[in-house]
């Protein structure tokens, strides 16, 4: 089990990483989570041991390694840049943490370029120089497993790839974690990687965890107005009104016409705003659910099988979207430039506080 | 065929490669140009009358077509291999500065060029400065600003004066104070292209070395070593190469008791006005410097850079 206790990171008088708390299980995949500057590049640093906290601590299994140096501590680093040596083959990239360590090599070269996904034959004897991105990634994956370490640390490492290949590994590197014991801390600021790879996320901001959970229950229920946008594809209304009803509240906006009663289990407060995702969402020409408010369709945007219809409330100067699938749509004879109902379901509806 | 068509057939055949003037002046030709020229005129010819010259006889100053000679190689081979004359010394003087000052820059520059690329964050511009603005000034004035510092009754001595030091013994018109002259002025060109070739290496390359577990050595042998090599082997070619020619620090420093191969040459040419022996000693320096410019340079693959560029 790695354990950070009140983990700090200050460069002047900026606090980049804030008395972090985190606990991560042996052989999890755990995700940090967070838009660009939020602390999570300096967090991973500070447990890979290229960055000393300003203060807290970093325990691997009740050991301290708060100052180990990265040489000596189990951790291994997967860089976003890949760092894979220039002057080296393939081989003897992979080569080279082996030998740090005292590991015999053998056919071990083979073996870690086929749980990667690379021929042996064609790629071992290759310049590091000469691999495509997706390669040079595979390589540095094999070169970070081949000193089993107990927990491998990426830093975003599928970010410049493209976005059939980035799929694909976030597939693999998924995969790779169940076949293997090992711990794996995965850093990024795409939603996308975040919901498909992990067993638990958290999500930092402005050098703060605000939520950690599985990627499900921070998708259903988020925390905060934030996370609740940056999970993705949400339209977020804030109320006017507010009331408790045992387990629910019910809420009221001067978006839309309707009350509602939506449930709440939430101990940071009182809700200020109501959530509804997208795809939770429809445009109809008859106010048919029993919540929606009128807007104009502005723009309408095919995306696979669904459709993005992009609105503008005159009387709220706000932007929402709906997505609906193409058929369902078509059906509707809704154009751009009519006037609609954007409506949901009120069950759909999450709230959150600030 | 009409007119017209066969017109067109002249002028497409004369816009075809064949066309000997079209193709120089075509745009890489016009872009190298200058350059060639420049070179042709300052170089290559200079080059040619020096060993035009050298196979003259006597102390010619002008070039005499109808007599040729090898009297001055006579001389200056025969007098390295007897050990008469002044030759031998000439050339183990200079190449004991020239490798002694590469040597030395070496040392010096290398951590120097890790600490500034990697390490160093503030003040790095006034270092690189302090670097840079000697260049701005005349090698001359640096060199008797030295012999000013280093001279009897100059500068130092007074300085260990103060200390009680009675006995003072020149420190000037020695080859080690010629070396102290070369290392200072050749600093800089051993320094910056190892701090360019120190720049080119990332520092999570650095930080991935240490992270798969490698030792401080480990990480010096085998990843900063080899990735910085091209800028070594560059920096060692510059400084031997110009210390082989250096003339004014031998000159000064020297003060006429130690000469080098440079300053003996400049003697020929101009105290003795013999430009054949002149130019039989700046031929054979030429020799020297493309052998060592072979060997240094054969020691780096140059397509591996190429192919690091990307």
């Amino acid at each position: 089990m790695l354990q950070a206790t009140n983990l700090r990171a200050e460069y002047g008088s900026l606090v980049a990483v804030n008395d972090v708390d985190l606990q991560i299980e042996t052989g999890q995949f755990a995700t940090i989570v967070g838009p660009s500057g939020c602390g999570k590049t300096t967090l991973l640093r500070m447990l890979a041991g290229h960055q000393e906290p300003t203060s807290g601590t970093v325990e691997l299994n009740g050991e301290d390694i708060t100052y180990t140096e990265p040489q000596n501590r189990p951790t291994s680093l997967v860089f976003q840049s890949w760092a894979l040596f220039p002057h080296m083959t393939v081989r003897e990239n992979i080569e080279f943490p082996m030998r740090n360590n005292g590991i015999e090599i053998g056919d071990r070269v083979e073996e870690l370029l086929e749980q990667v996904r690379l021929d042996p034959d064609v790629h071992a004897d290759k310049q590091a120089t000469e691999l495509s991105g997706g390669q040079k990634q595979r390589v540095a994956l094999a070169r970070s497993l081949a000193y089993n370490p107990d927990i491998l640390l990426l830093d975003e490492p599928l970010a410049s790839l493209d976005y059939v290949l980035r799929k694909r590994l976030q597939r693999e590197l998924a995969d790779l974690n169940d076949e293997l014991d090992m711990t794996f801390i995965y850093v990024t600021h795409s939603l996308e990687s975040a919901l498909l790879m992990s067993d638990k996320l958290f999500v930092l901001d402005d050098g703060d965890i605000i939520q950690t959970g599985s990627p499900e229950d921070i998708y259903r229920q988020p925390n905060t107005k934030f996370i609740a946008e940056f999970m993705g594809d949400a339209n977020v209304f804030e109320l006017d009104g507010v009331e408790q009803k045992g387990g629910s509240y019910e809420v009221q906006s001067s978006l839309f016409a309707q009350t509602t009663t939506v449930p709440y289990h939430h101990d940071h407060g009182e809700p200020k705003y109501l959530v509804v995702r997208y795809d939770d969402t429809a445009v109809e020409t008859e106010l048919t659910e029993d919540l929606g408010l009128e807007v104009d369709v502005e723009n309408v945007l095919v995306r696979g099988n669904t459709v993005l219809i992009e609105c503008g409330s005159p009387a709220a100067d706000g932007e929402y979207v709906a997505e609906m699938p193409v058929d369902e749509f078509r059906a509707t004879n809704i154009e751009k430039g009519d006037t609609v109902f954007l409506q949901w379901d009120s069950a759909k509806s999450i709230l959150v506080p600030e | 065929m009409s007119t017209i068509e066969t017109l067109r057939a002249e002028i497409d055949a004369l816009e075809g490669d064949e066309n000997p003037v079209r193709r120089l002046l075509s745009p890489p030709g016009i872009l190298i140009a200058p350059m060639a020229l420049l070179l042709l005129c300052m170089f290559i010819g200079p080059m040619l009358a020096i060993v035009v010259f050298s196979f003259q006889t006597g102390n010619a100053i002008a070039l005499n077509p109808l007599e040729w000679s090898i009297a001055t190689y006579q001389e200056v081979i025969g007098g390295m291999a007897s050990g008469e004359g002044v030759y031998g010394d000439v050339l183990v003087n200079t190449v004991a500065v020239s490798i002694t000052t590469t040597a030395l820059t070496l040392i010096v520059s290398y951590p120097a060029a890790y600490a500034l690329a990697h390490k160093i964050t503030r003040y790095k511009l006034v270092f690189l400065m302090i670097l840079i603005i000697p260049l701005f000034t005349s090698v001359n004035i640096r060199v008797f600003g030295w012999a000013l510092f280093l001279v009897q009754n100059g500068v130092l001595e007074s300085i260990v004066s103060l200390f009680g030091v009675q006995e003072y013994a020149s420190l000037m018109y020695r080859r080690s104070t010629i070396i102290l002259g070369t290392t200072y002025i050749y600093l800089p060109f051993m320094l910056f292209p190892i701090y360019l070739s120190m720049l080119s290496i990332e520092d999570t390359t650095l930080e991935a070395a240490k992270d798969l577990g490698a030792s401080r050595l480990t990480l010096f042998r085998k990843i900063l070593l080899p990735l910085s090599k091209p800028g070594i082997i560059i920096g060692s070619l510059f400084v031997f190469v110009l210390s082989l020619g250096a003339n004014v620090e031998a000159e000064i420093l020297g003060g006429g008791s130690i000469f080098t191969m440079a300053s003996n040459i400049q003697y020929s040419f101009g105290y003795s006005q013999n430009w054949p022996l002149g130019s039989t000693q700046a031929v054979g320096l030429l020799l020297i410097t493309v052998v060592a410019g072979v060997v240094i340079l054969r020691t780096i693959d140059l397509r591996e850079i190429a192919a690091r560029g990307d």
